[in-house]
């Protein structure tokens, strides 16, 4: 459960800095930053891998599983599903990690 | 196969007028709840993660999706794969790169993170083009598919059905607001969801639960309406890429603008602000993706579905794109009950997402026109809320007259330009301004401008418009017969891979040139703000 911080928008400049400076909250913000991007690339990876694969592997793509299923159809199924375990992965360490890390820090500060 | 579409289907309209007193009525009960412009707007922030997860999907699922896809693959087979991926795509993106952080910049609009550390009037008046921009185009070919597809499912003429959908999302929007809106999206998303799920499971229960058998039979029944044409025997092309990927770099620029577009979409973006705080945003994409990717999976059993046990021709004979395969599928797999609910679920369907649609263009001129550039924020809520009202009505009366005025015209290409100009007008400075310190004022509206109207011009100037709508063709040959196909002045058909690029090189140079030291010194405070939350609406 998130901590409710009710002071006001504007921070001064001085705890702004405090915090900013605060090895936790860069640690914070980088390990969040890394993470998006991270799973921004499998999923650009993913997809535009799929896309070229449709463009330029035609033949792959039309292997037979068995005598109706080409290969192409559960990839596609595939991406989709990765797209979304994606998805799943962040929305859980975001509620496992991060929030914690975000109400500590809070905390500490005396928010 | 003797299909009774087109003619009045009283079980159709039976459902019809149940979905609408039940919102009706939801409708009611909102407006008691939406007085203040936090409500009108956000729900007052009170709609939980689940809730919001199905809204999403809801405002999402259109019946370009619900009737396009399914028709495309029931058509081309694997080739409808692309949209129902691309579509789908968009969602990580939405999560990694724009949720969280809109939820805790923002109050209403994406505009108010767009605008959060810059001046005001630029960007916010650029933001609101744009988002109208956005939100007509999409909005066009949702009142003419609604106006065809009632007339087909319903038998009601295409101007009355024009105008009982207006009026119905008017009503929705003006009365009961967010909360009223959230709500039709929620019930039609389960609508959809169920009746999606029945066509599939029954697809799939006549074919004894086995894939190979579904495509198989789909395979099979091409080749039997192809005897003995130049088609003959190629079936199995339904479960191959094919022709629709001719060119890969119409592929590659379409596939930009359906990733990126939806992190740009308006009605989409504003539901972030109608959950209580970061940790609801987030659950709420997640939910919504595995919702919208379920229901992707699910109109591929659908096409092959319609593509064996109705058949092309039939499909084909009611409407050439195939937006009726799906109704038509449900027709022979459970007679005119079963097609009477599903017309009354596409007819849902319509109906809730013009109504996100009405709302949020609504918003674009109450919120961030009339109440922060006309008044610079100095309107009163009272006076917002008025502006608010008065933009959904003349909104709304402006779907009904575009939904008449483009009758008959071939609007599909439109879902792909709104998407198109969403990626290439919004997502690039909504990303800037939440990741780069140095983005400045001129460099926002910049980045707007570029990339909206390089968007639209280049549509314009694209085989789409300028080829098949204007009537520019070239004779080329294709397997030794002589084919006209559109050209335009600009090759490709989406703009994406250059518009988008464009966006966010303008938005780079002129931040560069042109930098905003008020703006630089803002980011620290914003930074704590984006990743603690501390400050943001409650």
């Amino acid at each position: 459960m998130a901590v409710k911080v009710k002071e006001n928008a504007t921070i001064n400049k001085e705890s702004t800095d405090r915090i900013l400076n605060d090895p936790d909250f860069i640690r914070l913000s980088s390990t969040r930053n890394r993470i998006a991007a991270v799973l921004t690339a499998l999923t650009l990876i993913v997809y535009y891998g799929f896309i070229l694969l449709m463009a330029y592997g035609k033949e792959t793509l039309s292997k037979t599983l068995s005598p109706n299923i080409t290969i192409g159809l559960p990839i596609g199924v595939a991406v989709i599903v990765l797209s979304w375990i994606f998805v799943f992965i962040y929305a859980r360490w975001a509620n496992r990690k991060y929030d914690s890390m975000v109400d500590q820090l809070k905390e500490k500060i005396g928010g | 196969m003797n299909t009774s579409l087109g003619q009045t289907n009283p079980i159709a309209i039976a459902f019809f007028f149940l979905f609408v007193i039940i919102t009706l009525g939801i409708t009611y009960w909102a407006a008691k709840k939406t007085k203040t412009a936090k409500e009108f707007y956000a729900a007052g922030r009170n709609i939980t993660a689940g809730q919001n997860g199905l809204a999403l999907a809801g405002d999402y699922m259109s019946a370009a999706s619900f009737l396009g896809i399914a028709g495309m693959v029931a058509l081309s087979g694997f080739d409808g794969l692309i949209y129902a991926i691309g579509f789908l795509v968009g969602w990580p993106i939405v999560m990694f790169l724009v949720a969280e952080p809109l939820r805790n910049l923002g109050k209403y609009t994406f505009a108010d993170v767009v605008a959060y550390r810059l001046r005001q009037g630029p960007v916010r008046t650029a933001a609101a083009v744009s988002a109208v921009t956005v939100v007509t185009i999409y909005l066009i070919p949702q009142m003419v598919g609604s106006g065809t597809l009632i007339k087909m499912l319903l038998g009601l003429p295409y101007e009355a059905a024009i105008v009982i959908v207006g009026v119905l999302m008017i009503a929705y929007v003006l009365f009961g607001g967010m909360l009223s809106t959230t709500w039709v999206q929620i019930i039609k998303a389960g609508l959809l969801l169920a009746g999606s799920t029945l066509l599939s499971v029954l697809v799939l229960a006549k074919y004894g639960f086995s894939f190979d058998q579904v495509f198989g039979a789909a395979v099979e029944k091409v080749n039997e309406l192809a005897k003995g044409t130049a088609e003959a025997g190629t079936g199995f092309k339904m479960l191959q890429p094919g022709k629709l990927l001719a060119k890969p770099i119409d592929t590659i620029s379409l596939s930009l603008a359906l990733m990126f577009g939806t992190a740009g979409l308006p009605h989409i973006l504003m539901r972030f602000y109608t959950v209580p705080d970061t940790k609801a945003a987030r659950n709420s994409v997640n939910y919504g993706t595995a919702w919208i990717g379920y229901f992707y999976i699910l109109t591929f059993i659908m096409g092959f579905g319609a593509a064996s046990l109705v058949g092309k021709d039939i499909i084909t004979s009611i409407d050439k794109k195939g937006n009726m395969a799906a109704p038509l599928l449900a027709e022979a797999l459970g007679g005119p009950i079963f097609l009477g609910f599903i017309a009354a679920v596409a007819f849902a369907t319509i109906l809730a997402v013009v109504s996100g649609l009405t709302l949020s263009g609504a918003s674009a001129f109450s919120h961030d026109l009339y109440a922060s550039v006309f008044k610079r924020g100095k309107s009163t809520e009272k006076d917002e809320m008025r502006v608010a009202k008065i933009s959904t009505v003349v909104f709304g009366l402006i779907a009904i007259f575009l939904g008449i005025a483009f009758k008959e015209q071939n609007v599909a290409y439109m879902v792909g330009l709104a998407f198109a100009v969403a990626a290439s007008a919004n997502f690039p400075a909504i990303l800037m301004s939440i990741t780069w310190k140095k983005f400045s004022t001129a460099g926002a509206v910049a980045a707007i401008w570029t990339g909206l109207i390089l968007s639209v011009g280049l549509i314009f100037l694209g085989p789409t418009v300028w080829g098949e709508v204007l009537g520019h063709f070239t004779t080329t040959m294709v397997n030794g017969v002589a084919t006209k196909v559109p050209v335009g002045i600009f090759p490709l058909s989406n703009p994406a891979l250059i518009s988008i690029p464009a966006s966010f090189l303008a938005g780079i140079l002129v931040s560069l040139v042109a930098p905003d030291a008020v703006a630089q010194e803002k980011f620290d405070e914003k930074k704590v703000r984006l990743y603690m939350g501390v400050g943001a609406e409650s």
